[in-house]
This record gives C-alpha cells, sequence and structure tokens, in this order.
C-alpha cells in the first residue's frame, strides 16, 4: 500500500522536505545574512563573522527555528489538505517577516537571505500543491512559483521603480505632473522627434532592402544569392557600435574615404582646376542623422531579410505560376500576386527595423554628434554631469510605450493576419523567377553592399593594426599589445573574462529560465497565467537602456542592493537573452504533439520525470543552440549593462565603448576585431557540433 | 557536477582566504582619468598594504552618489575632478574636515580652495583652459594660426571648432564661466553665440575634443591642456595655445567623505596624494597636471601656472549651485539652440 502512495504522481517523499529545509539552515549559518560591505567577492573573515545571521542580530534565529517545526512532517503523514495547509502558512508566513524585517529595517539582503527566500518559495510550493494547485504537482507548482517571483523581481519591481521615480520626487510626495513638466521642457521633445524621425525612416529602409535582399536569396537565378545566406550571420555576432566606429574611421572627417576625396577633389585635389577651392571639403557629415541611419540600416537589414525571406519561401509557387499562365507578365505577377502575400512579412519588418532603431543605444553613442535621441538621452540623464532620475524614467517611460505599442500592434495586427499558404497538401512547381531587368539592377545594388560591407569589416580589421587611422598609416602591433599582452590584470584581459564568464553563467540560466517560460505558457492553464504572459511581453519589449535605468533604480539600495556587483550583470545578461530561450523554447513545443506526455503521466510518472525523460530528449539540439546564441547576445550586449558595469566589472563592449569615449579608436577597433573573431569561431564550432540546418532554423526564430 | 561544485568552492573559498590577509581598507572615488586612478590605487596600496578598492566616475555623477549615501557612506576619499562639486559637497555637510601635516608644501592658493572653507577639500593639482591646434590640418587649409580666444571666432575657422557641451562636462562649464568671469555675462553670451558659428559639436566628455584634434576629427579643440598635452606626447601634431586675454584653470579636488568607515587609511591617502611622492605618480602614466606641492617635479610637457596669464577664477562663486544651473540653462537655451 504504502509503496503505491509514494509513486502518485507529484507526491513528495520526506527526503524532498527535508533536504530544502537543510539548504535553507546551512545557508543560514554559513552565509552572509546582510549584504557583505565590500561586495560577496571580496571579504575578511571578520567580515564574514559580523554579517553572518547568528552573530548580527539574535532575533534571526527565529527563521531556522521556525524551520525545524516542519521538519517532523516530512515524516508524519497528515491527511493531504492539512499537511497542505501548514506547509503553506508557516512558509508564507516566514517569507513575510524576513522580507518586511529587511524593508523595515532599510538593510540589504544577503546571500543566505536569499537562498532561505528560495527554499521558503519550494516549501510554499509543496504547501500548494498539496492543497490542490496544478493537480497536486509539486514541481510545476514550483516552477510556476519560482518564474512569477522572478518575474515579478526582476521585471515588475524595475519597470515599477521607473513609475515610482517619475510619480513621485525624491522625498516621497506625490507629483502626478512631474512627467508632464519633464516631457514639455526644453529640448525633450526634439529628443522624441530625431528618436521617431530616425525609427520610422529606418525602418523603411531595412525594410526596402531586406525585401531586396529575400527577393534575390529566394528568387534569383545567379550564383551570387548563396553569400547572402552567409551574411545574416555576421551582424549577430558584431557588437550594435562597432558598425558605427568603422563608419568614422571611413568618412569621418579624417576618414579613409573622405581622405580619397580630398586627394580627388579637395581644394589641392587631382581633378581641381586650378584656383577653385574644389567641390569637397572635409566635414562631420556622418556625425549625426546620416551616420546613425546607414550604420543601423547596415546592421538591422540582416533582420528583415530574415522575416521577409522566411514567407517569401513558404509561398506556395502555384499561385504565381496560376498567374503567369493567365498570361500576366512577370512584373504583373510580382506586383499583384507575391506582394500582396507577403504583405504581413513586410509590415512586421518594419515594424522590427523600428523598434531596433529607437532601442538601439550604441551606434547613437558613437555617430550621435548632436542628434540626441532618447536612448542617449537616459543614458546621460544619468552618466553626465546632470544626474536627473526622473528626467531619465520619464525617458525610459516613454521609450517602453513607444515599444511596447509598437509590440502590441505586431502582435495583434499582424499576429492574425497570416497569407501564408501552407495547406497540408505538398506544394510542387516551380518557383517564378524574376524579370531581367529586376534582376540585373537588384545585382548591382546588392554587389555595391557587398562592397560596402567588405570596407565596414575590412576597416575594422584593418584598424586594430595601424598606428593612427588618418594620420599615420604605419602598421603596428601596439594596440594589440597594449591589449593582450600586459598581462591578466591589466590592459583588455580582465574586461574580456569578465564577458566570459558572465555570460557563461548567465547562458545556461537563461536557456533553462526561457525554456521553462514556454513550458508553461504552452502546456498549462491555471490562474495567474497571465501575469507570467505579460511578463514575458515585457522581457520582449523593454529596450536595453530602460532596462538599465530600472535596474539602477531599484538595486541600489536596501532590501536588494545589487549595482557595482558582478550578480547584477549576470542578471542583466540573462534577462536581456531571455527572448531567445522563450522563442526556441515555444515554437520547439509546438512541434511536440503533448500526447508524448500525456502517456508518460498516464504511466503514473511525475511531471518531473516526464519533461526529463521525454520532453528534454526531443528539446536537446533547441536548448543547445538557444544556449549558444543566449551567449553570443550576452558577449555582444551593450544597451542595458552600460549602466550597471563599473570600474571591477567592466565588460568587452562597455570596456571598448569607454576607449572610443575617449577617442582611442585604434585600441577600440582591435579589441573589437578580436571579439568579433572570437564569436565568429565560437559560431562556426556550434554549427559544427549542432550541425547547420538547426541553427540555421534557430538564427531565424531568433 | 558535484565535483564540479566542489571545486567552485574551493576557489571561492581560498580567494577569500587570500584576500583576508592586508591590513585594511580604502575605497576610492576616483574622477581622475581612468589609467591615472588606477596608477595611483595600485601605488598606495602597494605602499601601505592597504587593500584599495577603486570606483571611477565624472565628478558630477561622483557628487550625486555620494549625496545619495549620505546615511550609510560607502565611500572613503574622493580624489580627483573639478572643484566645484568638491565644493557643493563641502557645502552641504558631505564632507570631513582635515588639515594635513603636507599642507606646509602646498601652495598658497591649493591650501583651502573650497566654497565652505573648513578645510573640506584640497587642490590635488592644477590645469590651464586653452585649445590645442592640430599642425596637419592647419598646414592642409592653409591657415594662420589663431592666438586668443577671439581667434576663434573668425568666420574662416567655420566648422572647426570642438567644445564639449556644459550641460554634460565639467571642463566645458569651466570654459564657460571663464569667459563669463573675463568679459561680463553679456557680453560673454554674444561671444558664445559667434563661437557657436565656427563650432562643429559640441561632445558629451570634456576631454574628446582634444582627442579629436590629435586625430584631425577636428582642427580646433577646446579643453584642458594637460587632456592635450599627453596627445602631443603620444606623438600628435598639436600646438597648444593658452589664449592670450588670459584664462581660467581648474583646481583638482581631494576631500575625505563624512562618516568614512576606513577614516584612517583616507586621512593616509590624502597625505600621500598631498606629498611629492604622491603628487608625482599620475606623471608616470602621463597625466600631465601641474602639482599643487611646491616640491614636487613639474614634467616639462605641463603650461606652468605661473608662465601664463591667467584671470583670477572665482572659485566660490562659480562653484555654487545657482550660479551653475543659471549659466547652463541660459547656455542650453539662447546658444545651443540657435541654428548654424
Amino acid at each position: 500500500m504504502n509503496i503505491k502512495r509514494n509513486n502518485t504522481p507529484g507526491e513528495i517523499g520526506p527526503r524532498v522536505v527535508l533536504s530544502w529545509i537543510l539548504i535553507a539552515t546551512t545557508a543560514y549559518c554559513f552565509l552572509p545574512w546582510v549584504a557583505l560591505e565590500y561586495g560577496i567577492t571580496d571579504f575578511t573573515m571578520d567580515e564574514l563573522l559580523d554579517a553572518l545571521g547568528w552573530n548580527y542580530n539574535k532575533a534571526t534565529l527565529v527563521v531556522p527555528l521556525l524551520l525545524l517545526i516542519l521538519v517532523p512532517f516530512a515524516w508524519i503523514k497528515l491527511p493531504r489538505k492539512k499537511s497542505g495547509w501548514l506547509f503553506t502558512i508557516l512558509s508564507g508566513a516566514v517569507i513575510g517577516i524576513l522580507l518586511f524585517s529587511f524593508i523595515a529595517s532599510n538593510t540589504s539582503m544577503g546571500l543566505a537571505a536569499g537562498v532561505i527566500l528560495l527554499c521558503l518559495a519550494a516549501l510554499f510550493a509543496i504547501g500548494i500543491s498539496e492543497l490542490g494547485f496544478q493537480r497536486g504537482d509539486t514541481f510545476i507548482a514550483g516552477a510556476v512559483i519560482f518564474v512569477v517571483l522572478m518575474v515579478a523581481m526582476f521585471i515588475f519591481y524595475p519597470v515599477w521603480e521607473i513609475f515610482r521615480n517619475v510619480l513621485f520626487n525624491k522625498a516621497g510626495a506625490f507629483v502626478p505632473f512631474q512627467f508632464f513638466r519633464i516631457v514639455t521642457s526644453f529640448g525633450v521633445g526634439r529628443v522624441i522627434w530625431n528618436t521617431l524621425r530616425l525609427a520610422f525612416t529606418v525602418g523603411a529602409a531595412t525594410t526596402v532592402c531586406g525585401l531586396i535582399f529575400a527577393l534575390y536569396s529566394v528568387r534569383a537565378t545567379s550564383r551570387f544569392r548563396y553569400l547572402i545566406r552567409v551574411f545574416y550571420i555576421l551582424p549577430i555576432i558584431t557588437p550594435p557600435f562597432v558598425v558605427g566606429m568603422s563608419l568614422i574611421l571611413l568618412f569621418g572627417r579624417a576618414g579613409m574615404i573622405s581622405d580619397g576625396l580630398m586627394f580627388l577633389f579637395g581644394p589641392a585635389g587631382i581633378f581641381t582646376p586650378e584656383g577653385s577651392q574644389g567641390i569637397f571639403e572635409r566635414s562631420g557629415y556622418i556625425y549625426g542623422f546620416l551616420g546613425i541611419f546607414l550604420a543601423q540600416t547596415l546592421s538591422l537589414t540582416p533582420v528583415s531579410y530574415m522575416v521577409i525571406s522566411g514567407m517569401l519561401s513558404s509561398i506556395n509557387p502555384a499561385m504565381e505560376e496560376a498567374s503567369l499562365t493567365m498570361r500576366a507578365s512577370r512584373w504583373t505577377t510580382l506586383w499583384k500576386v507575391t506582394f500582396p502575400l507577403l504583405r504581413p512579412a513586410i509590415a512586421n519588418a518594419f515594424l522590427l527595423g523600428m523598434i531596433s532603431s529607437a532601442a538601439d543605444f550604441g551606434n547613437p553613442l558613437v555617430l550621435g554628434g548632436e542628434y540626441d535621441v532618447l536612448s542617449t538621452e537616459i543614458y546621460f540623464s544619468i552618466a553626465g554631469a546632470q544626474l536627473d532620475f526622473a528626467k531619465a524614467a520619464a525617458l525610459g517611460l516613454i521609450l517602453l510605450f513607444l515599444s511596447l505599442s509598437v509590440f502590441y500592434i505586431q502582435k495583434k495586427w499582424i499576429g492574425k493576419k497570416s497569407y501564408v499558404t501552407v495547406t497540408g497538401v505538398e506544394t510542387s512547381g516551380n518557383v517564378t523567377p524574376l524579370p531581367k531587368f529586376l534582376q540585373r539592377s537588384l545585382t548591382l545594388f546588392i554587389s555595391f553592399w557587398f562592397i560596402l560591407v567588405g570596407i565596414v569589416y575590412i576597416s575594422i580589421f584593418l584598424g586594430g593594426f595601424v598606428t593612427q587611422w588618418g594620420a599615420d598609416y604605419s602598421l603596428t602591433l601596439s594596440h594589440h599589445v597594449e591589449l593582450w599582452s600586459k598581462g591578466l590584470s591589466s590592459g583588455a584581459w580582465p574586461s574580456f573574462l569578465h564577458s566570459l564568464s558572465y555570460s557563461v553563467i548567465a547562458a545556461p540560466l537563461t536557456t533553462l529560465v526561457g525554456v521553462l517560460i514556454a513550458y508553461i505558457l504552452t502546456r498549462k492553464q491555471f490562474f495567474g497565467r497571465g501575469v507570467i504572459d505579460f511578463g514575458t511581453v515585457l522581457i520582449f519589449a523593454v529596450p536595453g537602456t530602460v532596462i538599465g535605468v530600472a535596474y539602477i533604480l531599484a538595486f541600489n539600495t536596501a532590501p536588494i542592493e545589487l549595482t557595482g556587483t558582478a550578480v547584477i550583470l549576470i542578471i542583466t545578461m540573462a534577462i536581456r537573452a531571455m527572448p531567445v530561450g522563450i522563442r526556441g523554447g515555444m515554437s520547439a513545443l509546438s512541434q511536440i504533439s503533448t500526447s508524448l506526455e500525456e502517456a508518460s503521466i498516464l504511466q503514473r510518472a511525475g511531471s518531473l520525470k516526464t519533461i526529463r525523460s521525454v520532453l528534454l530528449p526531443l528539446l536537446k539540439s533547441t536548448i543547445v543552440s538557444s544556449m549558444a546564441y543566449s551567449f553570443i547576445r550576452a558577449m555582444t550586449t551593450v544597451s542595458a549593462v552600460i549602466f550597471l558595469a563599473t570600474a571591477g566589472t567592466d565588460v568587452a563592449t562597455t570596456y571598448i565603448l569607454s576607449r572610443v569615449e575617449s577617442g582611442d579608436t585604434g585600441v577600440a577597433v582591435a579589441y573589437g576585431s578580436v571579439l568579433i573573431l572570437t564569436m565568429l569561431i565560437f559560431t562556426l564550432l556550434v554549427q559544427l557540433v549542432t550541425g547547420r540546418s538547426r541553427t540555421d532554423k534557430q538564427v531565424k526564430i531568433i | 557536477m558535484k565535483r564540479l561544485i566542489l571545486c567552485i568552492l574551493t576557489i571561492f573559498f581560498l580567494t577569500c582566504a587570500g584576500s583576508a590577509f592586508a591590513k585594511g581598507r580604502l575605497v576610492v572615488y576616483c574622477s581622475n582619468e581612468p589609467f591615472a586612478c588606477q596608477a595611483v590605487a595600485d601605488e598606495f596600496a602597494k605602499k601601505y598594504d592597504v587593500k584599495v578598492q577603486m570606483t571611477r566616475a565624472g565628478s558630477g555623477s561622483t557628487y550625486a552618489k555620494i549625496l545619495a549615501e549620505k546615511d550609510n557612506p560607502k565611500g572613503d576619499v574622493w580624489y580627483a575632478g573639478t572643484l566645484d562639486p568638491h565644493s557643493q559637497a563641502g557645502v552641504n555637510g558631505l564632507l570631513e574636515s582635515y588639515e594635513s601635516p603636507m599642507l606646509k608644501e602646498i601652495g598658497e592658493e591649493f591650501k583651502n580652495p573650497a566654497t565652505s572653507k573648513m578645510h573640506h577639500s584640497t587642490g590635488v593639482y592644477a590645469g590651464v583652459l586653452g585649445y590645442s591646434v592640430n599642425t596637419d590640418v592647419l598646414k592642409e587649409k592653409n591657415l594662420p594660426m589663431p592666438r586668443s580666444w577671439e581667434d576663434l571666432t573668425k568666420p574662416m575657422y567655420k566648422g572647426m571648432v570642438q567644445v564639449a557641451s556644459p550641460q554634460s562636462s565639467g571642463t566645458a562649464y569651466t570654459v564657460l564661466a571663464t569667459m563669463v568671469q573675463l568679459k561680463g555675462e553679456e557680453d560673454a553670451y554674444k561671444y558664445l553665440a559667434k563661437l557657436h558659428q565656427n563650432i562643429n559639436q559640441y561632445t558629451k566628455s570634456g576631454s574628446a575634443p582634444g582627442k579629436a584634434a590629435a586625430r584631425g576629427e577636428t582642427m580646433i579643440g577646446i579643453g584642458f591642456l594637460h587632456d592635450h598635452a599627453l596627445q602631443k606626447a603620444n606623438g600628435f601634431p598639436l600646438e597648444l595655445v593658452v589664449p592670450s586675454e588670459g584664462t581660467g584653470y581648474e583646481i583638482g579636488g581631494l576631500s575625505i567623505i563624512k562618516g568614512a568607515r576606513n577614516m584612517e587609511n583616507a586621512k593616509k591617502f590624502v597625505d600621500f596624494m598631498l606629498s611629492a611622492e604622491g603628487q608625482e605618480v599620475p606623471q608616470r602614466v602621463k597625466m600631465f597636471q601641474v602639482p599643487t606641492n611646491v616640491n614636487a617635479n613639474v614634467p616639462k610637457e605641463a603650461i606652468r601656472l605661473d608662465q601664463v596669464k591667467l584671470i583670477e577664477y572665482d572659485f566660490v562663486t562659480y562653484g555654487s549651485e545657482e550660479m551653475r544651473a543659471h549659466l547652463i540653462d541660459r547656455w542650453a537655451k539662447e546658444i545651443k539652440s540657435v541654428q548654424r
């Protein structure tokens, strides 16, 4: 009898309860109860002893004592309801006491408090599952509680802090009109207008270019098109501002192309008539709208290419064949049949381009000059001499609103209009080639594009080996020597190792949570699911700069003080890369029939067992590739981490940006090229291990 | 998996044990260039066997940080950065009064320069304001060398002058305050409006124009000349100009934060940074500010205060918050927004 009862799905034995209590008590005994004054990675024994709970304040002994009450109930079999209430109420109460005491005394939580809270959440999950939540499935109950806690703590709470800083002043008084005062104050209107103008033009340009590339790669008959399929990997592995940097090398006042034009058409140029002033003069035309526009179009077009080409290749060729057999010309067919079918993809690409442009931080920072956009303005209201948190929060709110509304349009309006002509019947027929004239002009356009991209990347790699771009083109190794050969504690190594280690920790974390969220959202129905759903929407839509500001506001003071630590950077990277895991998980799970899991559940396996032995093997490739791309994303992200990285925790991207800011372009480009190479080798390795087709798919999902 | 965790834990505790040996700690908030901050922190740590934690940020941000941490100070000592924010911190009661025994070696005007006059801050270096000209570009354009502030407004230099925006940079605020003290407020803004026509870009960072001039991205860059001297020492074709009408200068502040957790070490650090030995540290990493210790070696690349025409810079008046807000606001409204 007894054995059978232990086998009930989701039933927990005494070992589970005991191990959570054991972890909590161990943490209480040996880990710091309050935050260490100088951080967790750097403390002396005395400081650690002072911070331990039993040493810090005897009143904290209440927590392990209350936990010990639960120990006997690991064996005592109460009726389900009763033990459920016991666990729920007791652990809930301890959580409450803990949080209240930290908030009331305005002290920062230490590692022990965090671990104990996690254990308490687990015990709470055991309690409510006994009460019938998730049909008594403890693992799922625990997962739901964990995800809700995580979303609440790292998404809702920081975003609320933004609202709080806008709605309340420093003294805590309610100032409902502060937002309008800031928004209508001098210069802010121009910044918003700048952002919108840039987002619109970049959205339009990337869509047009993406369409051209998609048409060419799917429909053209030239061999050239295979190149296109390779080129979308480049922007994924390139940190966002590196393209901007190379534009300075090329088109800046002392840039290579400016030099060339100067040589040909300048006041003393060879094509300039004697005595005339010449038609070209050095100027800073690249700093401002033109420069940002060019850099963003170059780096965002592949995204819109992926969106459009995905849909273009799923169009049933029979439709176009029908049009052709009705004696429509290729032009008419393209115009009247293909384009209308592509409309949702085009709109989608446009909106994606818009969001990415508005959220981009690196290129406007490097190239902006006096063209201020929201993301840079947010940064400088905190990092500059102004230090105006209310302004940063208000601008962040506008940017958040902007990207949420675009996201909403995308989801509600385009999500429902799918013209994909997949009918389940095998599609047959040959794809219609492009009209001859169109193909020729597209070839011209694309060759020009490839030349430009080629020059951009060549200039990045060469720039690291040139003494001083623009002034002295003699070859040198000094930049790389400065970066890489001054020992592990100076030059580029600390930031590079930080980047690597934080990303290595963040990637599995974010994949785990992302796939868990995907699993809950696709498989489970329960009260409060909307919270997680909305949380994921925010994870997708919140721009990096807004996350940065929100985290600074939320985690700078007690009870959760994380700024300046590596922990906050890892969390930021994980959150920024989470869409990869969620999307990958969702699309993989939607292809796996639920009947497999049902079969497993019917055989009386708990859901943990089901996930482990049924879903995980099926999801393996998704997990591996989404881990890889989370890693790449974490390595190249800049917009959020730039707010949070400090001298002791700087990462590769922030280090490069600080060198750009202080004018050491050579060093910055040298570092950037090494970073790109590292990512490229890593990507190739991943493709080798997981197989090409899968990664291709994964890239498209991202 | 278990072995991995064990391994990580062992490393963790070993590093903890390793860090447990140093004699005390010091948290330095530093507003100098990053490499100079690092050099100073390393030198002090080595000499006194103290574990130094250094956080670098601009002087404005550092001031705000100290203000935010008023009830629970995290930093011990604040090194470098323009004096104004140090002054504000002193007036607002965020700093500790300390008369270092080393003051006897410090030049008279640097002993107690801050607004509060309570020995909250000491001058640790000085730097002259001016501009530098890229001589290669000058030759290419075949233009005469500018020598004064007035020269910069000549139409032939249109689009060739770069300076930081006072909204984000303390350096640029010093430019603004210098002009106001040189010409009176009304004339100063008339001058700035004329200069605005020649500006190609207002940068965010105060040291950026000097670096842009070095690379030829602009012909003329306005800023503190010690920043530019660094570029010149690196071999760039720059000529440093101290404008003939006279110019302003900055004093780098050095203050102890009130309620510092490591007060003894903070005082040791101040004594060290005021000694000739401490002040010569930044020179070694090519930071050519003028030391305030009369016995310290003045690097030959630095522009000595006694050799150039300086204005009587009023650190008390122009360091006040109201004056600062007023001048910057007026600049943003009347100068920055004008079309070129």
